[in-house]
């Protein structure tokens, strides 16, 4: 057993890595916000890509193309499954950072435009957006939460387009994206979400949600790094202009002109990740097997213990540790009076075992804002258990006798 | 087994024909040593192998075409399953052969066969493409484009069937208002969901005769069939495209393998002869020495036969379809269900258009509905209740109620699944 929630699955049997040793020492893996370790069954269905008749998909007649072709297709199925989506709503890019990207570039924007973000956003939800059009950042507070309050008020400026991150990387507290959502479809918005933390933990049913876009990458739930995946309503998706133009996403072509094959296929140009597809089927199905319902209170009950544990101790401060927030399995906090903590990951890892991670976290606007210098961060994942926090915090308190 | 000599005497001129002209068919009876001048009722069964998809598709085109035969042979037709990979085949036959293989499995249909033999009728097809996804409903193809030569128009539509955008749908909907077809020759979910978009749209679809194949007709696609069309406007139909029209609901409502033009055999899970009211494999041969003769084909397709003489007077078979066995239920203890058994269960309750029931372990189903504006929570609460009836008390369906079910690879439509089991 593991930890309480998933009393029933082998963790150490289907995560190699967990049995990994830094000199000698088991790995304590707590760095899952910016990738997960990755199950022996994706790793397999990888490999029966590459091991088998790995030809292209979609692009000529041959029985093995067929079978290759069915199995990207039925990873865009399970997808679509997840999500509560239709098929053709779903395009497989390589990350989250290219889903926001295809948007950005996809769509277009006039002089004067505005586009709502937010200021804890992740690098990747905020760039694509500032090189379009002019920005409208919604505050936080002192306390490191979202300003909701100026999120309605900035509603009112009528911005284009409102780019939501669902769940911060930085403090793992989730927004309440079905009324803000709603709000900015009153206002005739297009609306975006930056899913990369979410759905990994937990079930984003789109159609119930007013969103017209959303985003998320496979290696943050047990998948490969390479492939990812851009939700977008049908007529969204019909109205976006391709980023890349290329094979596979056109039906006809002549020395001028050509016509852009039916969605998702346009958005998809050039030999896609298709090990990655099976990869992700094969992450999908240990996700369902494990069932969102226990993730989604396994992510809950981590992050609360990691709240409780990191308020216990003054010398440190947490990022938003404001109460009553809906948060997940990611704590982000400062050590007053140290504003570079390379030595203190790197000793974490060198002599603990122990991999968290340090710095702006890609979200260098709202760190630098919240915190005198670098964070020390930590995030759980569905093989952590409590006692994985408990071992980081005890090790830091014996730190903190001889560095600060 | 109620089988008629002239049949059988065909049957064995069938055999007699593949050895001496298909190359395939005579490898693999010099293989056995059959000699089949000595082939007779009682010997054949033993005698004779069982064919099935994979040796058409591995011997195609030079080991299974009979002598004097050449794919470009101006009488041939070719025809492609939608399926892909081990489902996938294409086939060539006589032109001639087809249309009369149709006209007599029309024969216990009086009404449908006086239109479908009209001359100059037309029809449209309204089914999965049978290419595959990227390629195919290209929504510039023209209506001229997907006019066959025996009067079929192909209505576009996407393989993954739900996914079919409105355009896609106003496209096939002024076609069929421009094209004026006599009749439909549709799958049946493929149809109910065109009907759905009529009614969506305040349409109404032309008033001609129906008939289905390529997969069941579930309870609930009939029961919107029936909303738009009399009974005796509808009729299901077995064919396949490596055989043509294998059999047809006649008036009183039974399926009739269509005797006049094919060798049945059905077969039990011991390739014996099965008995009427026992599940079969549906097993064909072609007698009518054809460009592609078939013998004894296993067709995959699950049956059994019903009791009795029906009303109608036709003295052929009739069957009921349960399924392919790909697809049936497998319970914990070695029992099985076929689709039909539980798509009676499902049956038509007024609130449901669409429903999958997929099996995830031998305990564990999840129940995917599309709904319409009459359901209400726990509507659903019967069709639970009648599946936990069949499948066990503790058995574990998680219900979804969604607006997306996706097709299967192959574009059909599977509303029951089984578990796949790991050979
Ligand atoms: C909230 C958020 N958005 C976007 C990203 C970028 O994801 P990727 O690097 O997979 O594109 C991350 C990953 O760190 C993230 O946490
Ligand atoms: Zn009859």
């Amino acid at each position: 057993m593991i930890n309480n929630i998933f009393k029933e699955q082998d963790f150490i049997k289907d995560f190699p890595a967990l049995s990994k040793m830094i000199d000698g020492t088991k790995v304590t893996y707590l760095d899952n916000a910016a990738t997960t370790l990755k199950p022996v069954s994706m790793v397999n269905a990888v490999n029966e890509y590459y091991l088998g008749i790995s030809t292209n998909v979609h692009r000529g007649k041959s029985y093995s193309l067929e079978e290759v072709s069915n199995r990207y297709e039925q990873c865009r199925y399970a997808v679509a499954e997840l999500l509560s989506c239709s098929g053709n709503e779903v395009v497989f890019t390589r990350n989250t950072t290219e889903g926001v990207n295809l948007v950005a570039n996809g769509l277009e924007f006039d002089e004067g435009d505005k586009i709502l973000v937010s200021s804890d956003s992740h690098h990747s939800n905020f760039l694509p957006w500032m090189r379009q059009a002019q920005l409208l950042t919604v505050r936080t507070r002192n306390d490191g939460s979202l300003d909701l309050d100026h999120y309605y008020e900035l509603l009112q400026l009528n911005p284009k387009l409102v780019a939501i991150n669902h769940c911060s990387n930085v403090t793992g507290v989730y927004q309440p994206i079905e009324p803000m959502l709603r709000a900015a479809k009153e206002v005739g918005a297009i609306t975006f979400v930056d899913a990369a933390q979410s759905i990994p933990h937990r079930r984003v049913n789109v159609t119930q949600l007013e969103v017209d876009f959303l985003t998320f990458s496979a290696h943050k739930m047990l998948g490969p790094t390479g492939i990812g995946i851009l939700f977008g309503r049908q007529a969204m998706l019909n109205n976006l202009q391709p980023l890349n133009l290329g094979g596979g996403m056109v039906n006809w072509v002549e020395k001028d002109s050509y016509d852009l094959r039916k969605i998702p296929h346009r958005h998809e140009a050039g030999t896609p990740h298709i090990a990655g597809a099976y990869g992700l089927s094969a992450a999908i199905e240990y996700i369902q097997n494990l069932g969102l319902e226990a993730m989604e209170s396994h992510d809950k009950s981590m992050g609360q213990h990691m709240l409780d544990l990191a308020l216990e101790r003054d010398y440190l401060r947490v990022i938003n540790s404001a109460p009553n927030l809906d948060r997940g399995a990611v704590l982000s906090f400062q050590i007053p009076g140290l504003s570079e903590l390379d030595d203190i990951a790197r000793i974490l890892s060198d002599s603990y075992g122990i991999i968290c991670r340090n710095g702006h976290l890609c979200a260098q606007p709202y760190v630098d804002e919240h915190s005198e210098g670098q964070v020390l961060r930590i995030s759980a994942y569905v093989y952590n258990s409590e006692k994985d926090v408990s071992r980081f915090f005890s090790c830091l308190d014996e730190l903190q006798g001889v560095m600060f | 087994m109620n089988m008629e000599s002239p049949v059988l005497d065909k049957f064995l001129e069938e055999v007699e024909y593949a050895y001496q002209n298909v190359p395939f068919y005579r490898k693999a009876l010099d293989k056995l040593g059959v000699i089949t001048g000595e082939l007779c009722q009682d010997s054949y069964q033993q005698k004779l192998p069982l064919t099935d998809k994979r040796d058409y598709r591995k011997n195609f085109p030079i080991g299974v075409l009979a002598k004097g035969f050449s794919l470009n042979h101006p009488m041939l037709n070719k025809s492609q399953s939608s399926g892909t990979t081990g489902e996938r085949l294409v086939t060539f036959e006589i032109g001639m052969n087809l249309l009369q293989r149709a006209i007599t499995c029309t024969q216990v249909n009086p009404y449908i066969q006086d239109v479908f033999t009209q001359p100059n009728r037309k029809i449209c097809r309204y089914a999965a493409p049978n290419c595959s996804d990227v390629e195919c409903a290209s929504p510039h193809s023209t209506l001229q484009d997907r006019l066959l030569a025996d009067g079929t128009l192909v209505l576009p539509v996407y393989h993954d069937l739900l996914t079919t955008s409105p355009q896609l749908v106003d496209r096939a909907i002024d076609e069929i208002e421009q094209y004026k077809p006599d009749l439909f020759y549709v799958d049946p979910t493929h149809f109910a969901f065109l009907l759905r978009e009529y009614k969506k749209r305040g349409l109404t679809p032309p008033r001609i005769p129906v008939i289905t194949s390529y997969s069941a007709a579930t309870e609930v696609s009939k029961r919107q069939i029936l909303e738009f069309y009399p009974k005796t406007h509808f009729a299901e139909f077995l064919s396949s495209s490596e055989m043509g029209w294998i059999a047809m609901q006649c008036p009183s409502g039974r399926l009739h393998l269509n005797e006049e033009s094919f060798f049945f055999e059905l077969l039990d899970r011991n390739y014996e002869p099965a008995m009427a009211g026992d599940l079969a494999q549906l097993c064909i041969s072609s007698i009518d020495q054809g460009a592609l003769p078939h013998l004894r084909y296993q067709t995959g397709d699950m049956v059994t036969q019903l009791h009795g003489n029906c009303e109608c007077g036709s003295k052929n078979r009739s069957i009921v379809i349960e399924g392919r066995e790909s697809n049936f239920i497998q319970l914990g203890d070695g029992i099985q269900h076929s689709p039909l058994s539980i798509d009676r269960l499902i049956g038509a309750p007024d609130w449901l258009d669409l429903y999958q029931l997929e099996q995830i372990e031998h305990e564990k189903f999840i129940l995917k509905m599309i709904v319409n504006k009459k359901y209400q929570a726990e509507s659903e609460n019967a069709v639970i209740s009648n599946l936990k009836g069949l499948l066990g008390k503790s058995v574990d369906i998680r219900l979804e109620v969604v607006d997306y079910i996706a097709s299967e690879r192959s574009g059909k439509f599977q509303a029951v699944k089984g578990m796949k089991i790991d050979k």
